[in-house]
């Protein structure tokens, strides 16, 4: 005899704990690949309640007034203080929820603002090849002028980047309606994406070292 | 391998055995089985683990306790989105823009000369650094010492802030200390006052020494180098009465003989040096020419290993060539030495003969050969190698002078020094910038000597051995951290500007002198009021050209012509003693990794190989086979030298190609208070180095007890018995161009992946070329790449394992018999083969290929089974074993390159062709909507060669120099027959002999 007796009775707690374990499995995944795990809809608390609906949709102010180095360097760049002092020196100068900006202006010292989009280490996005190549600010951040507090619009999983690397013509626009929030392509998309990937000849990498390196 | 049939002619090593260590060559058990296992003690140290104390005490049960919980914490903590914070600036700092490295010309002042850096920032941390091209020392390449120099900044084991005895001060305590100290000193004078210092390739600081002597009329002011140009200088003065520094223009030299001189790394200006010689060497078709080289010394530089002649001698030997070369050419040539008559002296037959072939190479190529005599060889040997210059006609065309700007005797300055501290005539001893108490020649005794002044203040980058014993340290800046100013060895002028502000509580040299004057004031100051003094009027504009250009032009020192004092270099030889025979002499040299020890506590230095004997964190005395046979000495035994009467015990390497009856011993080892890298590390070879023997001295060599284990990184990454490194003669090469290729039989490329999966038409399609000929193997590109990749140090213990993280390995191989061998350096990045093998084999797909043809490595896939590591045939991948960055101080996160991710432990890494440098300039060509130029992206180790032997490109565009190359006879690809179709390929190594040699 091999297998002493009580083997007889595994088989039911085997199956009951296997299917358990599928199941855990199942969810997990299910759990991973959701909006809930790629951080869609992440707003946190800013110290300063700056809000993108009033400056960039209610006053228009252009994406690039503030975040100035999109167009040239691997990052955006939250402003320095000075520039919201460029306004805030004359208008609202004295309010309240502006007392972290002007400490900072008047100590030098950093406004410590919370990362709403965040990629991973590995992760090398560059802004100025995006914003170049015509992909506009909203396709990644959504409609951040309808946004009171900014939050996580897209899921930014490597799915979600593949989507428009592998067909780019989905989603590029003229360079002009790079910071329109709301744009609507005059026409069919894809024609339109078709042409511009080939006159502004468009490849973007697929390649692992295209990001990660 | 038994049935390709290749011609003895046509093996690698030109019909020679090619052969990377003595083991090797003998194939003895110990080698095979290090060979055969490329990761040793791997299984051992698996199942032998050392019990850990809390290990021990812990029981199944508790353990899984432990277990569950940390996992149970793991998990909850994944589930929290860790808050991150962006800290923007409160204002722009001007010019900058987060994100994009800046570049910022500035300069390094190393072995009394400056060479002109641009300094790559990071939001104001510099990362990198880089030569500066329009620097007439630098011209765009930097040596190994420059690249590491920015690890030295961050060194976490700096000294911070100033000490008296034990007792940390402020620099307010220092200056209440030093001002009424200063008032008595002035009232006679200085008398008491010593200060003793580096030499200084800065003329604002020499102007600010001379203003502190003339404030302090009686005080003494001494310089002192261990490795200095002491003979040089002497030997100037005995040929012309004056002291001159030799600008070379090696590009003009067709004959080159360097009597026991390293002039492409160890001799000053160097780089530029490599550079003009790399021209000369450099081969495109059968028509192009190749200069000669000719190496007289003792141990194998790796000037020696570029020699199409090397004649190895015991050191005092090297002069008697010198003799014999001028009575050959006087008494044979007819060549006019002052008219005097020179005598042959005794020579063995091999070197007669090798004297009398290079004296008829000289004479036929008189006004287009150059004599370079080392800084090891005594002053006469200097004089008549200038001598033989001017006689040859070499001075003008080859060799111009120039004043040496500081030509104070420092051997005699600081024995001079040393007696009057010792005969109490030195009340207050400053020390600005070295290390006596270390590197002194030993029978000064200078520890004992300082204990005689009442007051010594030390200015030094660590609390080192000197600072220890003074009742003042004052910590001293990097300079990236100060305003100075620098002269390259030409004369031309850089300012010296900061990249950072000090980060600790530095202060310069010039800085602390102000205090001496009772003006103290910050550098920037200091030098722009040098400036305004010397230009009239300080010029705004003037002044940021320069500090943008990094030179101020027109300030090369003027050229000088003399005629040499014949009679005066034959007196001198006249007065030399002829060398004992018999004996054993010492040589001491400065190290290829921490030079004359100031870059012991630099971690990328001490793991770096040395260029020939491939010892890593030590030293030893270097003996050769028959030496050591004679004496009893095994490979790694402890042997006891004495010189002088004193004693070092040291373990003894055998290396071949030494001369007989000759004991090397380099320096720079052996440190006592450095930090906590370089402490401790192999042998203090200062101990036997006195007055009279600062480079030469008759020494007696000992067996001694033990064994020590010194650890060579020659045997790793062995691929035998293949033809890696083909060379031939320049003639060869001019009968059958594609002799390198005919080495190998390659297959016809078959494949067992029918279904090309990547498609490699599309331009770009990078590769890289490697040319064996201008190669000199001075280490560069491996600590450019240690530093643009981030690329961790994992210490002795794990290098002997086979561990050694660099992505470029530079092999060097003997080629022929022990004594008389050659050798040939060979540097090995990732191919990025076109089928690589590591791709078919990783379960997770986390290495495979890009569309530009690169072979991508995704450490965030990797899951660490090594399988790509055994299946790649160039053994050029390098697997994280441990967390190497895991004890790492905090500072040292300063230095990394933000564009290339810090590994962790388990993941494989290899060479990227650096592809953060291609995706930058990838990007900004798409942006400007235009095609990458040809030689915009260029790689850490391209950019840092000082023979340009390394050149990346785009293969499909025929007009780049890459695919230029490519084209040539002499490139081949290493282990074609395997058909992985390599993207790096290599130029076939040229020799240039002299026929007549041969014949003779």
């Amino acid at each position: 005899m091999i297998f002493p007796k009580w083997t007889n009775r595994t088989p039911l707690p085997v199956a009951v704990g296997g299917g358990f374990v599928l199941i855990l499995v199942v969810t997990a995944f299910a759990y991973y690949i959701s909006p809930y795990s790629t951080q869609v809809g992440y707003a946190p608390t800013q110290p300063v309640p700056y809000s993108h609906k009033l400056h960039a949709g209610a006053l228009g102010m252009d994406c690039r007034y503030c975040h100035v180095a999109v167009e040239r360097s691997p990052v955006a760049m939250v402003p320095v203080s000075q520039t919201c002092m460029n306004c805030h020196s004359v208008i609202k100068k004295d309010s309240d929820k502006l007392a972290p900006i002007r400490q900072s202006v008047d100590t030098g010292l950093p406004v410590q603002w919370v990362r709403v989009h965040h990629a991973p280490d590995f992760v090398y996005f560059n802004h100025s090849a995006h914003v170049n190549a015509g992909v506009g600010c909203e396709s990644c951040h959504g409609r951040i002028d309808q946004m009171e507090v900014v939050r996580q619009a897209k899921p930014l999983n490597m799915a979600w980047c593949l989507d428009c690397h592998r067909s780019p013509e989905k989603y590029v626009r003229p360079p002009e309606f790079v910071t329109a929030m709301g744009y609507v392509p005059a026409g069919n998309q894809l024609e339109l994406g078709r042409q511009l990937v080939a006159a502004r000849n468009i490849h973007p990498p697929t390649d692992c070292w295209g990001c990660h390196r | 391998m038994e049935d390709r049939v290749t011609p003895e002619s046509k093996t690698p090593g030109n019909g020679r055995a090619q052969w990377r260590s003595l083991e090797e060559l003998s194939g003895s058990s110990e080698y095979r089985e290090h060979a055969e296992t490329e990761f040793p003690d791997y299984f051992a140290e698996a199942l032998d683990l050392p019990p850990v104390a809390e290990n021990a005490a812990l029981s199944r049960r508790s353990f899984l306790g432990v277990m569950g919980a940390s996992l149970a914490l793991t998990g909850l903590a994944g589930c929290q989105r860790p808050l991150a914070k962006i800290l923007p600036y409160s204002k722009l700092p001007e010019d900058l823009l987060p994100g994009v490295p800046q570049s910022y010309a500035t300069v390094m002042q190393f072995r009394g000369m400056g060479e002109g850096i641009l300094v790559t920032s990071n939001e104001g941390r510099p990362t990198k650094i880089e030569g500066n091209p329009d620097h007439p020392s630098s011209l765009g390449a930097t040596h190994s010492y420059a690249q590491a120099s920015i690890l030295q900044l961050y060194d976490p084991d700096r000294s911070q802030f100033p000490t008296e005895g034990n007792a940390s001060r402020t620099w307010e305590e220092w200056n209440a200390w030093l001002t009424p100290k200063l008032t008595t000193l002035r009232a006679d004078g200085g008398r008491g006052l010593a200060f003793l210092s580096l030499p200084t390739a800065s003329p604002t600081l020499r102007a600010k020494r001379a203003e502190v002597m003339a404030a302090f009329p009686n005080a003494r002011w001494v310089d002192y180098e261990p490795l200095n140009r002491d003979n040089a200088i002497e030997g100037s003065r005995l040929a012309y009465g004056r002291p001159f520094r030799q600008q070379l223009a090696l590009d003009q030299a067709e004959v080159i003989v360097s009597l026991d001189s390293d002039f492409l790394f160890v001799e000053p200006n160097s780089v530029r040096h490599a550079r003009d010689y790399g021209r000369r060497r450099r081969v495109a078709s059968t028509q192009d020419s190749m200069n000669r080289l000719y190496v007289v010394e003792t141990v194998f530089s790796i000037t020696g290993s570029m020699a199409d002649h090397r004649l190895r001698l015991a050191p005092t030997q090297v002069a008697e060539v010198a003799r014999a070369l001028a009575a050959t050419l006087t008494g044979q040539h007819s060549m006019y030495l002052g008219g005097e008559t020179w005598s042959a002296g005794t020579l063995s037959d091999r070197a007669q003969v090798f004297v009398a072939t290079l004296a008829r190479d000289l004479a036929e190529h008189r006004g287009r050969s150059v004599v370079l005599a080392g800084g090891s060889q005594p002053p006469e040997v200097h004089a008549l190698a200038m001598a033989l210059n001017h006689a040859l006609g070499n001075v003008g065309p080859v060799v111009r002078y120039t004043l040496e700007p500081y030509p104070a005797q420092q051997r005699e300055g600081i024995a001079g020094l040393a007696k009057a501290m010792d005969t109490g005539q030195v009340n207050f001893l400053v020390v600005l910038g070295g290390n006596p108490a270390y590197d002194a020649p030993a029978d000064i005794d200078f520890t004992a000597r300082m204990r005689k002044v009442p007051d010594v203040a030390c200015l030094s980058f660590y609390r080192d051995e000197t600072a220890e014993k003074a009742n003042w340290h004052l910590p001293e800046t990097h300079f990236l951290e100060t305003w100075g100013d620098a002269e390259a060895w030409d004369g031309t002028r850089s300012i010296q500007q900061p990249l950072i502000a000090p980060m600790y509580q530095g202060k310069s040299e010039l800085e602390v002198l102000s205090m001496f004057l009772g003006r103290p004031l910050d550098s920037h100051a200091l030098l722009q009021e040098a400036y305004g003094r010397e230009w009239g009027v300080f010029s705004g504009s003037r002044w940021d050209r320069a500090l943008n250009d990094g030179v101020l032009p027109g300030t090369a020192y003027a050229e000088i012509t003399a005629t040499p004092d014949f009679s005066s270099v034959t007196a001198a030889w006249s007065r030399r003693t002829p060398p004992a025979s018999g004996g054993i002499e010492a040589l001491f040299r400065p190290d290829y990794s921490v030079w004359d020890g100031r870059f012991a506590n630099n971690s990328w230095m001490q793991e770096l190989p040395d260029p020939m004997t491939k010892i890593v964190w030590d030293n030893a005395a270097l003996l050769s086979s028959k030496t050591a046979e004679s004496l009893g000495v095994k490979d790694g035994d402890l042997v006891s030298v004495s010189v002088a009467n004193r004693d070092l015990e040291i373990a003894a390497c055998i290396v071949p190609g030494l001369a007989d009856g000759a004991v090397v011993l380099p320096l720079g080892y052996g440190r006592k208070r450095v930090g906590r890298v370089g402490d401790g590390v192999g042998f203090n070879t200062y101990a036997l180095r006195t007055t009279t023997g600062m480079d030469i001295a008759p020494a007696s060599v000992k067996a001694g007890a033990g064994h020590y284990t010194l650890v060579r990184t020659q045997d790793h990454q062995a691929i035998e018995g293949r033809p890696l490194v083909r060379e031939g003669t320049l003639e060869e090469y001019r009968k059958d161009p594609e002799f390198a290729r005919e080495m190998n039989e390659a297959p016809p490329p078959l494949t067992l992946y029918t279904n090309k999966e990547y498609d490699f038409s599309k331009p770009p399609q990078w590769g890289m070329a490697i040319d064996l000929n201008t190669c000199i193997g001075c280490n560069a590109c491996t600590i450019a790449c240690q530093s643009e990749n981030n690329i961790p140090t994992v210490g002795k213990e794990q290098v002997k394992k086979n561990r050694e993280m660099h992505w470029i390995r530079i092999d060097r191989y003997y080629v022929g018999d022990v004594e008389e061998a050659e050798a040939v350096h060979q540097p090995i990045p990732c191919m990025h083969c076109e089928n690589a093998p590591c791709e078919n084999v990783c379960p997770v797909n986390a290495t495979n290929h890009s569309a530009d043809g690169l072979n991508q490595m995704v450490y965030n896939r990797c899951i660490g089974t090594r399988y790509c590591n055994n299946n790649c045939p160039y053994k050029v991948r390098r697997f994280n074993f441990l967390a190497w960055r895991k004890h790492e101080p905090e500072v040292i996160k300063m230095a990394m390159n933000p564009d290339v991710t810090v590994r962790m432990r388990g993941v494989m890494e290899k060479c990227t062709y650096c592809v953060q440098r291609i995706n930058r300039k990838r990007i900004e060509a798409k942006i400007a909507q235009r095609d990458i130029q040809d030689g915009e992206i260029r790689t850490a180790c391209q950019q840092v060669c000082p023979t340009e032997a390394i050149i990346f490109g785009d293969l499909l565009d025929s007009e780049s120099r890459v695919a230029k190359l490519k084209a040539e006879e002499r490139s081949y690809t290493l282990l074609e027959e395997l058909n992985t179709q390599p993207r790096t390929f290599f130029l076939a190594r040229l020799r240039n002999p002299n026929s007549e040699m041969e014949k003779a």
